[in-house]
């Protein structure tokens, strides 16, 4: 591997795995794949796939990397690439959003016992009431601010880097994300 | 000027209800004013919530990605694809429109073909005569459409060998 300065931007590590440095790849692999993960895990509901998803990402990446324009950020990069894997899969698949409620044989809806929480996206969260409040929260979200709430905090994107992904002003993005956060405040509030 | 209620709150939101991320102005909003200090606490409980929903890394997932990418060595010689098809359509579309010494022989082979074809039905009489008439609109349309189709896999051949020449850089730099 090159002799490099001790904290590389992304761009630049890019720059040289597309040269073949596997190792600058690597380091990519480690800053991008929780988020990764965590995007995805919340567009397909299912933590594995999720996991499998965010693998194709990064091969598709490395495959790409050539044609990758440094005029962009990589993060909007890698984070279009994963979106459309994400979006194609639910179509070709037709995957389910996942929804956790099911209704009994009386007819009341009672809360699905996932057999594997390993694939529940918040399975990891102790407090299961407040996870099933969290998903419901998001779920019911408008399309468009499920969308930045998602890329803001699951992908952990920048309110700029958001803007330039979804092609949108700076203030839209603040706008729809302060009204996204206040509904979700608002359906949260007993636990905040 | 000190900052509105609004104002502040938007930049609450932005930043994670973290006053530290805010300007001096809106500090000093912020210790005055009870509303917007409970706006900034729930905007900062709903981040800490957000922050803990995203699940916890995969340790092994690292090797298994790194373990499924293909040898860059084959990255570029996919990249070289479409030089290489640009490089035949070029060299094809040249020697069609007799680009190349010897090769315009190929540009002439349909009139040659299309000239001993007509020779031939002229002989076996009048049924033939359409079929003689057709032949010949050929031979007066195919040299038109061969440099034509020529030339154009030529400039296609070009261009493909511009955005290989554009992949392979790019891949090395």
């Amino acid at each position: 591997m090159r002799e490099r300065k001790p904290s590389p931007t992304d761009e630049e590590l890019a720059a040289w795995a597309a040269a073949g440095d596997r190792e600058a790849f690597g380091l990519l692999v480690e800053r991008y794949q929780r988020r990764l993960t965590g995007f995805l895990a919340q567009i397909v509901g299912d933590l594995e796939l999720a996991r499998e998803l965010t693998q194709e990402t990064f091969i598709r990446v490395w495959g790409a990397l050539g044609r990758f324009d440094d005029s962009y950020r990589f993060s909007t990069w890698i984070f279009r690439i994963a979106h459309n894997l994400g979006v194609d899969h639910l179509r070709r698949r037709r995957v389910p959003t996942t929804s956790l409620q099911v209704e009994d044989r009386d007819g009341r809806e009672t809360q699905r016992d996932l057999e594997d929480r390993g694939r529940d996206p918040l399975g990891h969260l102790e407090n299961r009431e407040l996870a099933e409040a969290l998903r419901r929260s998001i779920e019911m979200l408008r399309p468009e601010y499920r969308e930045l709430v998602l890329l803001r905090h699951f992908a952990g994107l920048s309110y700029r880097e958001i803007a330039e992904l979804e092609d949108m002003p700076l203030g839209t993005v603040k706008n729809k994300l302060f009204r996204a956060h206040s509904v979700l405040r608002e359906a949260l509030a007993e636990y905040l | 000027m000190e900052p509105s209620c609004e104002i502040v709150r938007q930049a609450l939101d932005e930043s994670g209800g973290d006053p530290m991320m805010l300007g001096e102005a809106s500090r000093r909003h912020l210790a005055a004013c009870r509303r917007c200090a409970r706006e900034a606490a729930a905007a900062r409980r709903l981040r800490e919530l957000l922050d803990a929903a995203v699940p916890p890394a995969d340790p092994v997932l690292r090797e298994r990605i790194m373990a499924r990418l293909p040898a860059r060595s084959r990255v570029r010689l996919l990249s070289l694809v479409p030089a290489a098809v640009g490089g035949l359509l070029l060299a094809g579309g040249a020697a069609a429109v007799g680009g190349v010494p010897g090769a315009g022989l190929a540009a002439m082979a349909p009139g040659i073909s299309v000239g001993a074809g007509l020779a031939a039905a002229g002989g076996i009489g009048g049924l033939v005569n359409a079929g003689a008439v057709a032949l010949q609109a050929i031979h007066t349309v195919v040299p038109r459409v061969v440099p034509l189709v020529a030339g154009g896999a030529a400039g296609l051949g070009a261009a493909l060998i511009a955005l290989g020449a554009r992949r392979l850089g790019r891949s090395r730099a």
